[in-house]
């Protein structure tokens, strides 16, 4: 018995992942859910800034990471507009600028804020993190002029106060990544010699590797993966998808685990006998 | 000359880079603005050279019928179709953005969705209580993985707590060690360039090249 156990067909497994995942997305379960510490930091420092500060969003990943990283951007940009805070948006992956396009347009109609007066989106520059690094010496020379639409920066009201990516312009960072470019760089060659305070939110296979700097007080908080996205929603007040995401992943785990446990019983009885 | 003057670049460089930024020098002409500027410039020949070179290759697969010719096929009107695109639309282009969004972020997202059914099945297969150190892996991933969910929370409330605690100190130690290694690791690469020991960079392969 227990060899048929050891020995599940794997397209058994697959319809069983499939059914915990699918199931609790149609019909949620409701499971209570609390927030860490390190998602209440980020908050927090984002929740401080004051009307008129500008906060600074790095979007840099793409469709393979939106569902852990979109609700993070959407939640955080609303907040920010929400509060007056001005925002700027910069991809340092190409894919990023369709991603923070869908999610600016969304939140942006949303609030009712208006484009170039409380938030910019400069899009994509090439050769990152050199370009970012020149940003903080002169972002409008880094960024050739122009936003994401092509729309001079001399056009854009906002951009009259950010001319560097540094601590008298930028009050905030906030990278959303995936992978490299991403939250190092924006650790080494801004927050670190500029000054200006940041956090991140990253995918949860990321999480482990950002964490020393979260320890260091480097990251003001993190944000990690689905979890992190379904905790800053609780945070905001405003359910999302990845709050919905959350019973999905419980069952997810909960499934993986009890395989784990099968397999292993299998494998001891086995060995035994 | 041909050996010496390749090297000498690339030390002089390497060193302004390093140093030139943290003590100020060239300051007055702006020399590291400008060096940032070339690589960016450099980068855009590159990847010009890169679609060249690819549709040069594809061209020859359809040419000569190669096995899986439609794909380079397929490749070619991708790369350059979505390029046409996006140099008459621009990002705000509808057609543009609907591809985009339509193909790319489902196809992107299906793949990565794919992880969640192998990394079961390996899982399974695979996660045997071996030896010591495989059981205390296998335990902390499970009380992460409970921790990481509302389930967890749900069976018992020290799960959260539990996790956190894995991941901000047996895991912050070890991702310090790996980082250290690596950045060491680093240093020393950039030393064996700088010292002309490391050479592969100037077209030979690896540490012996261009002898």
């Amino acid at each position: 018995m227990w060899d048929r156990l050891m020995s599940l067909d794997k397209r058994v497994i697959y319809l069983l992942v499939a059914i915990a995942i699918a199931v609790p997305l149609v019909k949620p379960l409701g499971l209570p859910l609390s927030t860490s510490t390190e998602s209440e930091t980020g908050f927090n420092a984002v929740d401080a800034l004051k009307p008129g500060d500008v906060l600074w969003i790095g979007a840099d990943y793409g469709p393979s990471s939106a569902p852990e990283l979109d609700p993070m951007a959407i939640a955080i940009f609303r907040q920010a507009l929400k509060k007056g805070v001005k925002v700027v948006i910069y991809a340092m992956w190409q894919d990023g600028v369709q991603m923070s396009k869908n999610w600016t347009e969304k939140v942006s109609k949303e609030v009712g804020a208006k484009e170039g007066v409380d938030w910019v989106n400069l899009g994509w520059k090439p050769n990152n993190p050199v370009t970012l690094r020149q940003m903080t010496d002169d972002l409008w020379g880094a960024a050739a002029g122009v936003d994401v639409n092509g729309t001079p920066l001399s056009q854009l009201p906002l951009m009259e106060r950010v001319k560097k990516l540094d601590s008298s312009s930028v009050a905030f960072i906030f990278d959303l990544s995936t992978g490299s470019p991403g939250t190092a760089d924006y650790l080494q060659y801004v927050s670190e010699p500029k000054k200006v305070p940041m956090s991140v939110g990253v995918t949860a296979v990321s999480a482990p590797g950002a964490m020393p700097y979260v320890k260091s007080g480097q990251y003001k908080g993190i944000l990690s993966g689905m979890r992190g996205a379904a905790e800053y929603e609780l945070l905001t007040r405003a359910p999302g998808s990845a709050i919905k995401g959350m019973d999905a992943q419980s069952l997810g785990h909960a499934l993986i685990i009890l395989l784990i446990i099968v397999g292993n019983v299998g494998y001891v009885l086995r060995k035994k006998a | 000359m041909r050996k010496e003057l390749p090297l000498l670049v690339t030390i002089l460089t390497g060193l302004f880079v390093i140093f030139g930024h943290d003590f100020a020098i060239g300051e007055k002409w702006q020399l590291i603005n400008a060096m940032d500027k070339w690589q960016t410039i450099s980068q855009a020949f590159a990847l010009l050279i890169g679609a060249v070179n690819l549709t040069r290759i594809h061209v020859n697969h359809i040419r000569r019928r190669k096995a899986g010719y439609i794909f380079s096929l397929l490749l070619l009107v991708a790369l350059w179709g979505y390029t046409a695109l996006g140099v008459v639309e621009g990002y705000k282009g509808q057609n543009f953005r609907w591809l985009y969004n339509a193909l790319l972020v489902q196809l992107d997202s299906t793949i990565f969705s794919l992880l969640a059914f192998y990394i079961a099945t390996a899982a399974y297969r695979a996660f045997r209580i071996r030896t010591v150190e495989a059981t205390l892996l296998l335990v902390s991933a499970a009380i992460v993985m409970l921790g990481r969910a509302p389930i967890g929370e749900a069976i018992w409330k020290g799960f959260p707590d539990w996790a956190n605690w894995i991941m901000r100190f047996p895991n912050t130690a070890a991702m310090r060690a790996v980082l250290i290694g690596a950045y060491l690791g680093s240093f020393v690469t950039v030393l064996r360039i700088l010292l002309g020991i490391e050479r592969a960079h100037l077209g030979g392969v690896g540490g012996a090249g261009m002898k």
